[in-house]
């Protein structure tokens, strides 16, 4: 149960430390590598649906609170985001690097479509702006960087279950 | 829902994780503007301050680092710009002090700057440039405020040759100031000058002053030319040996003055 503990502190602060540190240059004005969805879908993708909802959850929930208004906002669009990739992994046969790769790109796209209306004040100009332009290309660099660091992971810690109910059911082996 | 009811929610699965998930989003949302800020300023102080401080740490060694860069720079800049200032300085206080010195002189005289100088310690001849003046003669006097420079040798398209006091066939008739003894100098060895044909009774010093005496009418009358360091009898001769030290440092001259040459020349009334 430490461990867990500590393990998930070290993520917090991980992300802390993104957002403080390197996030003025890697991912200036929100575009770029958006590390804490990064998180969120590589716990949810190798971790499952409730560790995906509990990264997304927190991490949501100490990213807010950088907006304070949208407090909790984040939180549930985040937890929402989790729970889809966790069940991705579940219910979706992900052995091909572009089929993860879609996921996370989906992924983020859904995630930046509902989030972003209310924090660009329903202003449908800016809201398209940042989708189209932000989002883009935190989309591209978020997804490839996500799915390299999903196949580099899996290749040093092989599954002890095969990924995907279906794969297990038909009997496909890697 | 029966998930809400355990202690452990997350252990219930992902749809019980969600779900308290959600209620806790929705408490946050719906709380008021107080507790939100007070939220948020409790996590942003104990986990994102430290590393926005650590930031703003590293940007402000890279600031200094560049500033420094830009400092060094312009510091070069400012030196040069100070050393060439510097000299315009200097230039500009030659300049005034020659212009100043034209005006007591009384003669009729024309700058010139000089182009070649001796490079050798002790070298008889430099070259000077007068601009376009076509009223300098051969045998025009050249001084400076300091004092006898030489006169004019040769000219040379637009630049004239002047044989300086260092030369040996440059002589000037010249007067102690104090005793008014006359002699002729003239440059025989090292740096010095010799104040020649000065009777042994003459009445010369260490420290007189030696000016022209206008007597062999190539300088004009009263130029300064340096003062008696050493007076010495020469037992093989009947005359004193006079070593003057010239007021011209000939080795760093930059601007001269040459006097119109005249055949008889008047002392000129100063103003």
């Amino acid at each position: 149960m430490a461990t867990r503990v500590i393990r998930w502190f070290l993520v917090l602060v991980s992300v802390a430390a993104y957002q403080g540190l390197l996030g003025e240059y890697l991912c200036p004005g929100g575009t770029g590598l958006r590390y804490d969805l990064l998180v969120i879908f590589l716990a949810g993708l190798s971790g499952g649906a409730t560790r995906g909802v509990l990264a997304g959850g927190l991490v949501g929930f100490i990213t807010d609170c950088l907006t304070p208004d949208f407090l909790g906002w984040g939180m549930m669009v985040n937890a929402t985001l989790g729970l889809a990739a966790g069940m991705s992994r579940e219910r979706l046969f992900l052995e091909r690097i572009t089929a993860r790769w879609l996921v996370f790109a989906l992924g983020i796209a859904v995630h930046d479509i509902i989030y972003m209306l209310p924090i660009s004040g329903f202003d449908l100009a800016v809201y398209g702006r940042t989708l189209l332009v932000n989002s883009t290309i935190s989309i591209a660099v978020t997804s490839v960087i996500g799915t390299m660091t999903l196949v580099a992971h899996q290749s040093w810690r092989k599954p002890k279950v095969p990924l995907g109910s279906i794969a297990s059911k038909i009997g496909i082996s890697r | 829902m029966l998930g809400l009811l355990k202690i452990r929610p997350f252990a219930a699965g992902p749809s019980a994780a969600y779900l308290w998930t959600i209620i806790t989003a929705c408490v946050l949302s719906i709380s008021g503007p107080a507790i939100k800020g007070a939220i948020s300023s409790l996590i942003v102080r104990t986990t994102f301050a430290p590393f926005y401080s650590g930031n703003a740490a590293i940007k402000g060694i890279f600031s200094v680092y560049r500033m420094n860069q830009e400092l060094l720079s312009k510091v070069v800049g400012l030196t040069a710009e100070n050393a060439r200032l510097t000299e315009a300085g200097r230039e500009n206080a030659r300049l005034r002090g020659m212009l100043d010195f034209e005006t007591r002189s009384g003669y009729s005289i024309t700058p010139g700057e000089v182009v070649g100088s001796p490079s050798a310690p002790v070298r008889g001849t430099i070259w000077i440039s007068a601009g376009a003046s076509q009223s300098l003669n051969i045998g025009s006097p050249v001084i400076t405020p300091e004092g006898l420079v030489g006169h004019i040798a040769d000219r040379v398209g637009g630049l004239f040759i002047v044989r300086v006091l260092w030369d040996r066939d440059c002589r000037v008739a010249a007067i102690d100031r104090r005793s008014r003894v006359t002699g002729l100098v003239q440059w025989q060895s090292g740096p010095n000058l010799s104040f020649n044909y000065v009777p042994i009774d003459g009445d010369v010093a260490v420290g007189d002053t030696i000016l022209s005496s206008g007597m062999g009418e190539r300088f004009p009358e009263g130029i300064p030319i340096g003062f008696v360091r050493s007076v010495a009898l020469d037992s093989t001769t009947f005359f004193l040996s006079v070593a003057v030290k010239p007021f011209v440092r000939f080795e760093i001259l930059e601007e001269v003055f040459i006097i119109q040459y005249a055949h008889s020349w008047s002392r000129p009334e100063n103003p």
